[in-house]
C-alpha cells in the first residue's frame, strides 16, 4: 500500500519492513513499539528487533526480563534484539551451513577481531539476519528500531558501500539480496521520527538527503514525535501580553506565553522540514503522564488510531 | 554556582561530556569551554559528533571538519562576555587525524603516503567500528602534546558509543596487529609484501572459509595494509596508553549529561556506572531541560471574571477574547505543571537511582533552542553565575 498523509500508519503496516530512524532522543524506540502494537491490534502479525541495543522495547511493554529474546511481547508481537553475534551465528551460519566450521572459524578471538576490521561487515551480517527474517516469515511485519542517525545511516548505507567495492563473489551475491530487499519500495519502509527542534529537524533533512537522494532507500514517512498543543491565537496572545504587568497573573501569563512560543517554534521546525521533504507527516503528542511502564506506548498507539480515523 | 563544574573548568586538563543522545552534550561543552575561557584558560572545544552540532550550537553554520575556529572575543562582548584567553572550536575529520597521526610515526614519506593512499585506510576512516573515536582521541593526544591549550573540552558520541570511545585505541590496534595476523596468513607476510599473486593462503583453512564471506581480494587488501601499517602500530599503541593514563588521572575530567526522561536518564546512570568500572567516576550528573515550575494562578476566587471585565473595560477586549484568554491562562497553567511535576518526578528517581555516586545539577529549559552564543550564555548563568548574580536567566523567573 502507498504511503500517504491519510492513511500514514496503515500504509506502513502493509509493508513487510519498516524501519524507524532519526536522532538519539527522539522517541524512536517508542514509536516503533507503538506502531508495532497499533499494527497487532490491526491484526498485523509483527516482528519488534532491536539493533544491538539496549533491549529497551521489552521494558516498554511493561516486561522485565533482559535477554536478547526472540520473545512474545503482546498478543501478536514478538520481540528480538539484533546482535552482531547472533548475525554471524544465524546468518553467518546460512553461508557456511556447517556449525563445525562456524565454530572453528568464527569463534576464534583472532578472527573475530578481523570481522571488526572487515570494513561493513557487521552491518552486512545484521542486514543479512534481517533480510533472512523477512525472507523467511512472510506473513510478519518487521518494524526495525534502527540506530541514531549517524550509525543508522552506516547501517543503511553499508549494502551500497560493499556493492561499490567488492564487484563479483560470494559477498557480492548476498549483499545484493539484502540491497534489493531495502531499496524495494512495496516491501520495505523507511520512516523517520523527529522532534519539532532544531537539530533534530536538521538531522532528519540530512538523513532524508543521504537516505533517499544518494542511497535511493524507500523513506515513505515523517513522524513527528512529542508535540505540544497550546495554540494562542493572535487577540489573545494581545491580550495576554498586556496582563504580563499584573503580578498577580505574571506566573501564568508567562507560563502560557511560554507554552505558546515552544509550540509556535515546533511548527515552524515542522514546516521546514515539511518543505525539504517531500513526504506525509503525522503528528503525535507528548505522552505527559504515564501511569505504568507500559502507558507511553499505549497513548501514542490511541493518537496513531485518530491520526488515522481523523482525517 | 556549581562549585564542582566551576572548579573543573578551572583545574582540568581534559573535561569530557559524556551521556545519551540528544541531551545536549555538546551543547554543554561549548558552555564548560566558554566558561574557561572567561577564566582565563586556553580552550579548545573538540566535537567528533559527525552531525556537527557543535557548529549549530554556536551559530557558526557550517564549518570545515578538521579546521580549529577561533571563537571572536568580539562576538562575545556583545553579549557582555569578556574573553580572558583565546576560545577555539574544532569538529574531528576522521581521516585527517589518522593520516596525521600515522605520518607522526613513519618516518618515510614513501610510506606515509602508501599508508594513507591505500584502500583499505580510505575505508577505514568510514567503516571500521571505533576508528572515528580513535581518531579522536589521537587528535586529543596530539593537541595535549602540542601544550597549546590549558584546557580540551571533548563531546564525546552518544552514550552505547562512548565506551567505544574510551576502548577505542585497543579495539583499532588490535585489529591491524601482525603479529596476529601472522598466525592467521603466515606465509603471504613473510614474503614481505603482499599482493594478489604473491598471496599463499596454504596454511588457511581459516582464511579460505573467510574467504568465502568477504573474497579473496579483501583479504589480501587487508593483509597487505597490515603489513604496511606495521611500523606505526609500536607508536601508537605507547600513545593510546600514555592517554589511556591521563584519562584515569585527576587530570582529565567526565561529565555526565542526561535530560529529565526516563531512558536518557536510565542510559546515563548505566554509563556513569560503567566509566566508573574503568577507573573513570564521572564527577557530576548534569540534568538538562528541566521545566521551570508552573507558578501560581491568582489565589482570590472569582479572578477569572474579574480579568474578563478588566480586559473589556480596559483593553477593549472583545468578551469573547477575553474569555478565551482566561481558559488559555488556565489551560497553561495546568499544562506546565503536569510538565514540571513531571520533571520532579524524575528528577527524585535520577537522585535516589544515582545513590550519591555522582551529585545532580540541573539546566531549566530556555524558551529558544540554544544555537547561539546568546543560549549558551544563559546556561552558562545557570550554573556559574555566584546566587546573587543570577537576574532570573529566561524559565526561572518565577521560581
Amino acid at each position: 500500500m502507498e504511503v500517504k498523509e491519510n492513511n500514514l500508519f496503515s500504509g506502513l503496516a502493509g509493508k513487510r519492513l519498516v524501519l524507524f530512524s532519526g536522532k538519539g532522543g527522539v522517541g524512536k524506540t517508542t514509536v516503533a513499539g507503538a506502531f508495532a502494537r497499533w499494527a497487532a491490534r490491526r491484526g498485523r502479525q509483527v516482528m519488534l528487533l532491536e539493533v544491538r541495543s539496549r533491549r529497551e522495547l521489552p521494558g516498554l511493554f511493561g516486561r522485565q526480563d533482559a535477554d536478547d529474546g526472540p520473545r512474545q511481547l503482546a498478543e501478536g508481537i514478538s520481540w528480538m534484539n539484533l546482535t552482531d553475534r547472533r548475525a554471524l551465528q544465524t546468518y553467518g551460519m546460512l553461508k557456511l551451513r556447517f556449525r563445525a566450521v562456524y565454530r572453528a572459524v568464527f569463534e576464534q578471538r583472532l578472527v573475530r577481531r578481523f570481522l571488526q576490521a572487515v570494513p561493513a561487515l557487521s552491518e552486512i551480517l545484521v542486514l543479512g539476519h534481517l533480510a533472512h527474517l523477512v525472507e523467511h516469515q512472510p506473513g510478519v511485519l518487521h518494524v526495525v528500531d534502527a540506530p541514531a542517525s549517524g550509525q543508522g545511516r552506516q547501517l543503511l548505507a553499508a549494502p551500497r558501500a560493499v556493492l561499490d567495492t567488492v564487484r563479483s563473489g560470494p559477498l557480492y551475491e548476498s549483499v545484493s539480496w539484502i540491497q534489493d530487499l531495502l531499496a524495494d519500495g512495496r516491501r520495505t519502509a523507511i520512516g523517520l521520527v523527529v522532534v519539532g527542534e532544531e537539530l533534530s529537524v536538521n538531522e532528519a533533512l540530512e538523513l532524508y538527503e543521504r537516505l533517499h537522494r544518494q542511497l535511493q532507500l524507500p523513506v515513505q514517512a515523517l513522524i513527528a514525535n512529542r508535540l505540544l498543543a497550546h495554540p494562542l491565537d493572535a487577540p489573545v496572545r494581545k491580550l495576554l501580553e498586556r496582563c504580563r504587568l499584573e503580578p498577580e497573573l505574571a506566573p501564568a501569563v508567562g507560563n502560557a506565553l511560554r507554552l505558546h512560543e515552544r509550540v509556535a517554534l515546533q511548527q515552524r521546525y515542522l514546516d521546514r522540514l515539511r518543505a525539504g521533504v517531500p513526504l506525509p507527516l503525522a503528528e503525535l503528542f507528548e505522552v505527559i503522564e504515564a501511569d505504568d511502564a507500559a502507558a507511553p506506548l499505549r497513548r501514542l498507539a490511541e493518537q496513531m488510531d485518530s491520526a488515522e480515523e481523523g482525517r | 554556582m556549581n562549585r564542582v563544574l566551576d572548579n573543573l573548568c578551572r583545574t582540568s586538563q581534559v573535561l569530557f561530556t559524556v551521556g545519551p543522545g540528544g541531551v545536549g552534550k555538546t551543547t554543554l561543552a561549548a558552555v564548560l569551554g566558554l566558561q574557561a575561557a572567561l577564566s582565563g584558560r586556553r580552550t579548545l572545544v573538540m566535537t567528533v559528533d559527525p552531525a556537527l552540532r557543535l557548529a549549530d550550537a554556536l551559530g557558526l553554520g557550517k564549518v570545515r571538519p578538521g579546521r580549529r575556529v577561533t571563537i571572536s572575543g568580539r562576538r562575545l562582548e556583545r553579549h557582555g562576555l569578556q574573553l580572558r584567553a583565546g576560545l577555539e572550536m574544532v569538529m574531528l575529520d576522521t581521516g585527517r587525524s589518522l593520516a596525521a597521526a600515522v605520518s607522526r610515526q613513519v618516518a618515510s614519506r614513501k610510506l606515509q603516503r602508501r599508508i594513507v593512499e591505500h584502500p583499505f585506510f580510505q575505508r577505514m576512516c568510514e567503516d571500521l567500528a571505533g576508528a572515528r573515536e580513535y581518531a579522536a582521541m589521537e587528535e586529543l593526544y596530539h593537541r595535549l602534546q602540542r601544550g597549546q591549550h590549558d584546557l580540551v573540552v571533548v563531546d564525546t558520541p552518544p552514550a552505547n558509543h562512548a565506551l567505544d570511545f574510551f576502548d577505542a585505541p585497543e579495539k583499532v590496534l588490535q585489529v591491524l596487529d601482525r603479529r596476529a595476523w601472522r598466525w592467521l596468513m603466515r606465509p603471504a607476510l613473510l614474503a614481505g609484501s603482499v599482493g594478489r599473486r604473491t598471496l599463499d593462503f596454504s596454511s588457511g583453512y581459516i582464511v579460505r572459509t573467510l574467504s568465502r564471506f568477504t573474497g579473496m581480494k579483501f583479504l589480501a587488501e587487508l593483509a597487505s595494509f597490515v603489513n604496511l601499517f606495521a611500523g606505526a602500530l609500536e607508536g601508537l599503541r605507547q600513545r593510546a596508553e600514555h592517554l589511556r593514563q591521563i584519562m584515569r588521572s585527576d587530570r582529565s575530567a567526565f561529565v555526565l549529561v542526561a535530560v529529565p526522561e526516563h531512558h536518557p536518564a536510565e542510559q546515563a546512570l548505566r554509563l556513569g556506572r560503567r566509566l566508573a568500572a574503568r577507573e573513570m567516576t564521572p564527577r557530576l550528573l548534569v540534568v538538562n531541560r528541566c521545566q521551570p515550575p508552573a507558578g501560581a494562578l491568582p489565589g482570590s476566587p472569582g479572578w477569572q471574571e474579574g480579568l474578563v471585565r478588566r480586559l473589556v473595560a480596559e483593553e477593549g477586549a472583545g468578551e469573547a477574547a477575553a474569555r478565551r484568554a482566561v481558559v488559555a491562562l488556565e489551560r497553561g497553567h495546568r499544562l506546565q505543571r503536569r510538565l514540571a511535576l513531571r520533571d520532579r518526578r524524575r528528577l527524585a528517581a535520577l537522585e535516589r537511582q544515582a545513590e550519591g555516586r555522582f551529585p545532580l545539577a540541573t539546566v531549566a529549559l530556555l524558551e529558544q533552542d540554544v544555537h547561539d552564543i546568546a543560549g549558551l550564555e544563559q546556561i552558562r548563568r545557570q550554573l556559574f553565575a555566584p546566587a546573587e548574580a543570577r537576574s532570573a536567566p529566561a524559565g526561572r523567573e518565577e521560581s
